[in-house]
């Protein structure tokens, strides 16, 4: 063939591309982005129900890491990565999980509006194989939007476990759409899965499954489709998604349209009875009923023992006991093992590495401020590993592990009463108990709360929960130089402000919370390499983070105590920390810090007194006073950002003045109360 | 048994009406809802409710509406019973189009006799829904008609009937699960005050007291398995007619 220049090539495969695009759904009101469509790389989403397995499928396709759990709503944002095919870049989006494109929450509502707002050239429907029926309602949704489906039928693994069978080929033909059995979590069919989904949609496109709705409903939309205007979304869907009330598609049509699909969406209640919205959802299920009849084999099936497991951790005479063993489990081992751990590295750069070290620092190097310097990191590295990282690592290690197993939804079902007395429902304790490891990820995870008023206590509360870094300063310094005793206290009060708070925010807090409705995922078998990837990407955020912050602070600490300009900061802090809460005044410096890292405070509590052996320098009593408020004031900078980004800034002061207050208010109280025992 | 009931078919369209309102989210029927749901004038509706409510069957205030009495509901779920039945059978046996077969089903509905229709049930395999994919009520078997609160029922098998939530995000999280009236979903799990777990299309769910008291429920009427046995395809009893 003649090499022809390349407009003329361009120009030859335009028309094939605008199919592509007009195939796809290519939602971009300006056409631009299709001129540009040969050279720039091909978009593809990942979108499915929670839990079905799209971020462990993305982060096969792309090495990007994201934590993956199973817990349905793992993801809340949209998430990008890069894939090769055949050397051409492919653009990969993890969208968070939904069970319809009704958007009820707002990491559903962002899915909904990626969708219909970004031209995507396939989107890979990722179903769960385990729970057929169920996924395929969002899979009809989403033909019925003239997407490029291509459907991955993930976990096809555990379908033997549960004694069933799908015919793929069944499958393909029901539905007219290519379908590839994958197993995410081992790589399996992932490749394949990206190919068909690139290749989109050159395999020959068949008949697709179109949803046969009640005759009200069909006539209904046969009416409103000549008054839709003319878009890149498919007539019949957008009709359907009218009749159904959806916001987001009547705000595309006219003020005399939407009266008339009113009037139109009457005349099927009043014949049904029933929203219309419900008489399409069963449309939708009737059908995805009769797929999944069509292709599903079903043997005999005996409870695994994974299932034995889900009902004993569910039955309350059994689960609450396991709740407390696992949480009192938890916590002896990270203070006994963590403990030791921190013992043995604290003794080894104590006795064994600093002494020489420093010594030959200090004979080579006579400017102060270099050898501070020095001596400053070295120390910040020591505090950073011996406090910090045994603690928080045997922490997310143990999260990890409850998460992968599919544990904590059935803590929400065992604490859904419990949570109402603090105003909310066992939804809300997944992100709480998140905040056991990292306030940021945590806050994160409220976006999966129906509503706004439960997503504004939730985060408020997790500000409040002693998150890893306060747990290593609760179990490493108070537990350790102060007492047992005082350390179970700081877990006690925590608990009872967090109710008492919860109940006050559940009446200052405007608005309405909706009820739990929880899907509760299968037990599986902790996978290691998934945890211990999922652990080290939190491990991660704090070495890279936490580690540089904490280095330069105390490097500048050093500076500001030899030039003896930390007195100039500790001074107007001295009536709060020494006034109020009966600590030394160099504390004032390290809660300080503690805003930057809540962990930092007691790091920059060592190199502020000169010894990770507090009780040298502290009464028991104000070790504790101390830790106590370190757990509880003020969001730390992160956190802080994130409540800022996600609620507003009003929220996030609000919430940082009330942990302020009730932390002096606390504390001091306290310190009184142990003058006097 | 109930023949000592059997009344005149503008009665027992009345009362149909009044079930179709409660299948919905309204227990209370206006005056006004009633005629415009029947085509009819006001003054005529205010007379059938004082009617019906002399024969027991409607709780009726002047000007504040009408709710169905336990009699009332019972005879109301029969008659729907009838009608949705005979459009499976309209559509399923005799080919008719779904909208004309609504049309017939109104007027034979008020005809068929009770065990006729019982044998119908039987010969179509007791359908669980209508062509148009409500459900049809279940059959007078030992009175196990009357809808309760899912949150006060224990382990066993039941047929949602009402989604009574006045949360949009718990209706909208509700349909997107399948959990719509005439679903038949399966209590696993029920925490003293607190939470239910249902087992429904191999999925367990949890739900909180209130949503679990905003859906009502009947006993099921026959163990169905959903899904085709080793060897053997089974069609699907409310399969939308090809």
């Amino acid at each position: 063939m003649v090499k022809r220049p390349s407009f003329l090539r361009r120009r030859e495969t335009a028309p094939e591309k605008a199919h592509a695009a007009g195939a796809s759904g290519n939602r971009a009101p300006n056409t631009s982005s299709q001129q540009t469509k040969d050279t720039a790389p091909k978009k593809i989403a990942l979108i499915g129900n929670p839990s079905a397995g799209k971020s462990a499928m993305f982060s096969q396709m792309t090495g990007v890491n994201v934590i993956v759990s199973n817990i349905p709503q793992t993801t809340v944002l949209v998430q990008r990565g890069l894939s090769r095919i055949d050397k051409h870049n492919v653009i990969v989006y993890d969208l968070p999980g939904v069970y319809s494109i009704t958007a009820v929450t707002e990491d559903e509502a962002a899915t909904k509006e990626f969708l219909l707002s970004t031209p995507l050239d396939a989107v890979i429907d990722i179903v769960d194989a385990t729970r057929l029926e169920r996924n395929l309602y969002l899979t009809l949704q989403l033909l019925e939007l003239d997407l490029p489906v291509v459907v991955a039928l993930n976990q096809v693994d555990l379908l033997k476990t549960l004694d069933l069978d799908i015919d793929v080929a069944d499958l393909e033909r029901e539905l007219g759409v290519t379908v590839i059995p994958t197993i995410a979590t081992q790589g399996e069919g992932m490749r394949a899965t990206l190919e068909a989904a690139y290749r989109y949609p050159t395999t020959e496109r068949r008949a697709q499954r179109r949803v046969e709705y009640d005759d009200h409903i069909e006539r209904a939309v046969a009416a409103i489709i000549p008054l839709l205007p003319e878009t890149d979304l498919p007539k019949r869907g957008f009709a359907v998604r009218l009749l159904e009330g959806d916001k987001n598609f009547a705000s595309r049509v006219d003020a005399r349209t939407l009266t008339r699909v009113n009037e139109l969406r009457d005349e099927v209640e009043q014949a049904h009875g029933e929203d219309a919205a419900i008489t399409i959802a069963r449309g939708r299920h009737a059908t995805a009923d009769l797929v999944a009849n069509a292709v599903l084999v079903r043997r005999v099936h005996k409870p695994t023992l994974a299932e034995r497991f889900g009902d004993f951790a569910t039955r309350p005479r059994t689960g609450y006991p396991l709740l407390v063993a696992l949480v009192g489990g938890m916590l002896a081992l990270i203070f006994f093992v963590g403990g030791y751990l921190s013992d043995l590295i604290t003794t080894f750069f104590g006795d064994v590495v600093f002494p020489p070290f420093f010594g030959l620092v200090d004979s080579q190097v006579a400017n102060p401020f270099i050898t501070s310097a020095v001596h400053s990191t070295f120390l910040a590295l020591a505090a950073a590993l011996a406090i910090a990282v045994p603690y928080i690592l045997i922490f997310f290690i143990f999260l990890a592990v409850l998460e992968d197993v599919g544990y904590l939804p059935r803590v929400a079902v065992l604490l859904d009463r419990q949570a109402h007395i603090i105003g909310l429902h066992g939804r809300s304790l997944i992100p709480l108990l998140f905040g056991y490891g990292c306030s940021v990820p945590a806050i994160m995870a409220t976006r999966a709360l129906p509503t706004r008023k439960e997503r504004i206590i939730t985060t408020i509360l997790i500000t409040m929960i002693p998150c890893s870094a306060r747990t290593a300063i609760i179990l490493g310094v108070a537990a350790t130089y102060a007492g047992v005793p005082y350390a179970i206290a700081i877990y006690l009060i925590s608990v009872v402000l967090i109710i008492a708070s919860g109940r006050l925010l559940r009446s200052v807090v405007a608005g309405r919370t909706a009820g739990l409705v929880l899907e509760i995922p299968l037990i599986r078998r902790p996978a290691l390499v998934p945890i211990i990837k999922k652990t080290w990407l939190r491990m991660r955020e704090f070495l890279y983070i936490a580690v540089p912050l904490l280095i330069v602070g105390s490097i500048v600490f050093g500076w500001l105590d030899l030039t003896g300009l930390s007195r100039l900061i500790e001074a107007p802090l001295a009536p709060i920390t020494v006034g109020i809460l009966g600590l030394p005044a160099f504390t004032g410096i390290c809660l300080i810090y503690g805003v930057l890292r809540k962990e930092m405070a007691i790091e920059m509590l060592a190199i502020a007194s000169g010894t990770f052996i507090f009780s040298t320098v502290m009464a028991p009593a104000q070790i504790f006073v101390f830790c106590l408020v370190v757990t509880l004031y003020v969001p730390c900078i992160a956190t802080f950002g994130v409540m800022v980004r996600e609620l507003n800034w009003r929220w996030a002061l609000g919430g940082a003045l009330f942990t302020i207050t009730l932390a002096l208010v606390v504390g001091g109280f306290a310190y009184r109360a142990l003058l006097l025992a | 048994m109930s023949q000592e009931y059997r009344l005149s078919s503008s009665e027992e369209e009345y009362l149909e009406a009044f079930y179709t309102k409660r299948e919905g989210k309204a227990p209370v029927a206006t005056t006004r809802d009633l005629a415009e749901c029947l085509g009819v004038r006001d003054a005529s509706v205010t007379e059938m409710l004082k009617k019906l409510s002399e024969k027991g069957l409607v709780r009726y205030t002047p000007y504040h509406g009408a709710t169905l009495t336990e009699a009332g509901l019972k005879i109301a779920t029969k008659v729907k019973r009838r009608h949705r039945l005979l459009e499976r059978f309209l559509v399923d046996i005799c080919g008719i189009d779904k909208h004309e077969s609504h049309k017939q089903a109104c007027d034979m509905e008020h005809v068929i006799s009770d065990k006729a229709l019982d044998n119908l049930s039987a010969q179509l395999g007791h359908p669980a829904t209508c062509p148009g994919g409500s459900a049809i009520p279940e059959g007078e078997k030992g009175g196990e008609t009357e809808v309760s609160k899912l949150s006060e029922m224990g382990k066993g098998a039941y047929t949602i009937r009402f989604l009574t939530s006045s949360e949009p995000e718990t209706i909208s999280r509700l349909c997107s699960l399948g959990l719509i009236p005439g679903l038949t979903v399966k209590v696993v799990r029920k925490i003293a005050d607190g939470p239910i777990v249902i087992e429904t299309k191999d999925t367990q769910i949890a739900l909180g007291k209130d949503v679990a008291e905003s859906l009502l429920v009947s006993p099921e009427r026959a163990a169905k398995e959903p899904g085709r046995r080793e060897g053997a395809k089974r069609v699907p009893s409310h399969a939308t007619s090809s």
